[in-house]
């Protein structure tokens, strides 16, 4: 499912905060849309899911495969959520539902889309919990009976469950310890391209870009200052914006993998499962 | 399991501190539950008399015990105006004031749910504005002009449309249902309309702060509209607090209709709790208290299993087995 994104503009209380932004992303492509924080990347990925609430102004063209979002009607916004498109969310612990088992979490889309008996949507989700490291018996637990990463691991196989064209993940790692945060991302991306689907990937962190993303969108204060391949544009960026976010990306990642470094040091080993890994958060 | 047994050790703690209490308070009032008995001129032996009648030579001690032995039969005792035993009393009372607040509540959710989540979805401002104004009104209403105004528009024999009986409850009590059932329609809605626009602003503070929440837009992320993900998973979300809030009204409701059921002339609870105080009936009054405190208490009880039982977060912060993220 290829996206097209025309003169995007997106004012919250009279106040342009997203000014005519242009992003394309083709079949089975992974583009990084990366800023810092308050550049309006989120409200970018909401504004082509259709999820911004109603007194936000959205103009501009988002099509996805073929169907113009904006201005579309609620009904055909909710029937191509979850089934064309999944997203993943920051953090998972403000956005699985609490009082709902994680089974019937990564169910809903199914639920919603398809006309599924119980029994083989308890088949399609034991699958996908397997396909993301978690064992079948999370399905009976609440999202606050896991770790941080066994929860975004479900929130993944909630974006994943119905094979989507397109995955949305909006800053998938930015709540999770470093260690954590490469286990996510590979996971994400090698999903992603089994199912040969395209993926916005979200951040402010290069260093997790180059591993999400082949090309990127380099957004500030609500306008692209940059675009081209991820490698050559962490290389050599044009734009000094773009130089000031590589900077800070470089200190931030140094500092990180020190800290990683020390966190592996401290656990004896590098895990090299991630399940075990994640049991091992959920302990500490 | 061990929260539900703590629970219920707690109530039964507290039952008895409020036994205690409403002993206590009666014995420590000015004025001799026997003197007023006997009336302002009785002599000093009547008084003795009625004191050994009634058992008050006795050791405080003893006479709360004594008490405590017949409520665990269901004997309040007797009242001292008229000699009937005060659980009957109580009993046809709480056959009026229970229906009645029953209703009213049923009223105030079916009217106080709906807007709620119809307000926190209303798109622009007029819509907001207008939804704001229906629950500062209605909440604002005076429920004896709420109550006034239904009868003038609905009281069978004062009303333009006079359809339904406004003064009163039948003698046969529920054992005429349709005349019982009837007599309790206008004021069930006059505090219903109240309380419901109460539960309106609620539901819509609730509903608010969860609508902008990641919840709703996962929710939404996985193929429900707005409306959808507000109603099924925002109401879910916020029902447990809404339990708590509904729990307590329902309690506070109990007294809170007496001016109603002086308005239609209902001989409920309130009001009967009101008329005692009125004439002193020392006995009747204890009984009362004694009860309206120990519902006061289950309806918590009840409340807090609820509430423990729609929101798995709480089992785990107690049972102490939460995941560190």
């Amino acid at each position: 499912m290829g996206v097209d994104i025309r003169d995007l503009r997106i004012a919250i209380g009279g106040k342009e905060i997203v000014h005519g932004v242009d992003l394309s992303i083709g079949d089975g492509e992974r583009v990084g849309l990366i800023g810092a924080s308050g550049s309006g990347k989120s409200m970018i990925a909401r504004a082509m899911l259709g999820l911004l609430p109603p007194d936000v102004m959205v103009t501009g063209s988002v099509m996805l495969s073929g169907a113009e979002v904006i201005g579309a009607a609620d009904r055909t916004l909710a029937d191509l959520r979850g089934r064309y498109t999944g997203m993943v969310f920051q953090n998972p612990g403000a956005s699985l539902n609490p009082v709902l088992p994680v089974g019937r979490q990564v169910e809903l889309p199914l639920r919603l889309h398809y006309d599924l008996t119980r029994s083989e949507r308890v088949e399609r989700v034991n699958a996908m919990l397997a396909k993301v490291g978690l064992p079948a018996d999370v399905a009976a637990k609440f999202p606050h009976e896991l770790s941080g990463g066994q929860r975004q691991r479900v929130g993944i196989a909630t974006a994943l469950i119905t094979s989507p064209r397109l995955i949305v993940a909006d800053e998938p790692t930015t709540a999770l310890d470093s260690i954590t945060q490469r286990q996510i991302v590979d996971l994400l991306v090698s999903l992603v391209d089994e199912a040969g689907a395209s993926m916005l990937f979200i951040t402010h962190d290069f260093s997790v870009l180059t591993r999400a993303t082949t090309r990127c969108v380099v957004l500030d204060e609500g306008s692209v200052v940059e675009t081209g391949e991820t490698a050559t544009m962490l290389a050599a960026p044009q734009d000094e914006r773009t130089a000031r976010l590589v900077r800070a990306a470089r200190t931030l990642t140094l500092r990180v993998s020190r800290e990683g470094a020390d966190r592996e040091t401290d656990r004896g080993a590098a895990p090299s499962d991630d399940a075990t890994a994640d049991e091992h958060e959920g302990e500490a | 399991m061990r929260f539900v047994l703590r629970r219920l050790l707690l109530f039964v703690v507290a039952l008895l501190a409020i036994s205690v209490a409403v002993f206590a308070m009666l014995r420590v009032l000015p004025g001799d539950v026997a003197a007023v008995m006997a009336g302002v001129n009785s002599p000093p032996e009547r008084v003795a008399q009625l004191r050994a009648e009634l058992g008050l030579d006795r050791p405080l001690a003893v006479q709360y015990l004594d008490w405590c032995a017949n409520l665990l039969h269901g004997d309040l005792g007797a009242s001292m105006l008229t000699g009937r035993s005060v659980s009957e009393q109580v009993g046809v009372r709480a056959s009026i004031t229970f229906p009645l607040i029953t209703l009213g509540l049923l009223v105030a959710l079916v009217i106080g749910i709906p807007l709620g989540c119809a307000a926190t979805l209303a798109r622009g401002h007029r819509a907001r504005a207008a939804y704001r104004l229906v629950s500062i009104v209605g909440g604002a209403i005076p429920a004896l002009w709420s109550g006034m105004l239904l009868i003038l528009l609905f009281g069978r024999g004062v009303g333009l449309i006079g359809v339904l009986p406004s003064q009163g409850f039948p003698a046969a009590g529920w054992g005429a249902p349709v005349q019982a059932l009837t007599s309790l329609v206008l004021p069930a809605l006059s505090v219903g309309i109240i309380v419901g626009a109460g539960l309106m602003r609620y539901t819509r503070s609730a509903l608010g702060e969860l609508a902008a929440s990641g919840y709703i837009e996962m929710a939404m992320s996985c193929g429900m509209t707005r409306t959808q993900a507000v109603r099924q998973v925002g109401l879910r979300l916020a029902m447990p607090q809404m339990v708590s809030v509904v729990g307590l009204t329902f309690a506070e409701m109990i007294t809170g209709v007496m001016v109603i059921e002086n308005l239609f002339a209902l001989p409920g609870l309130g009001t009967g709790l009101v008329t005692d105080v009125g004439n002193r009936d020392l006995i009747a009054v204890q009984g009362e208290l004694f009860m309206l405190a120990a519902f006061f208490l289950l309806i918590g009880l009840l409340v807090d299993l609820a509430h423990r039982a729609l929101d798995p977060r709480l089992k785990a912060s107690i049972g102490g087995n939460e995941v560190s993220a």
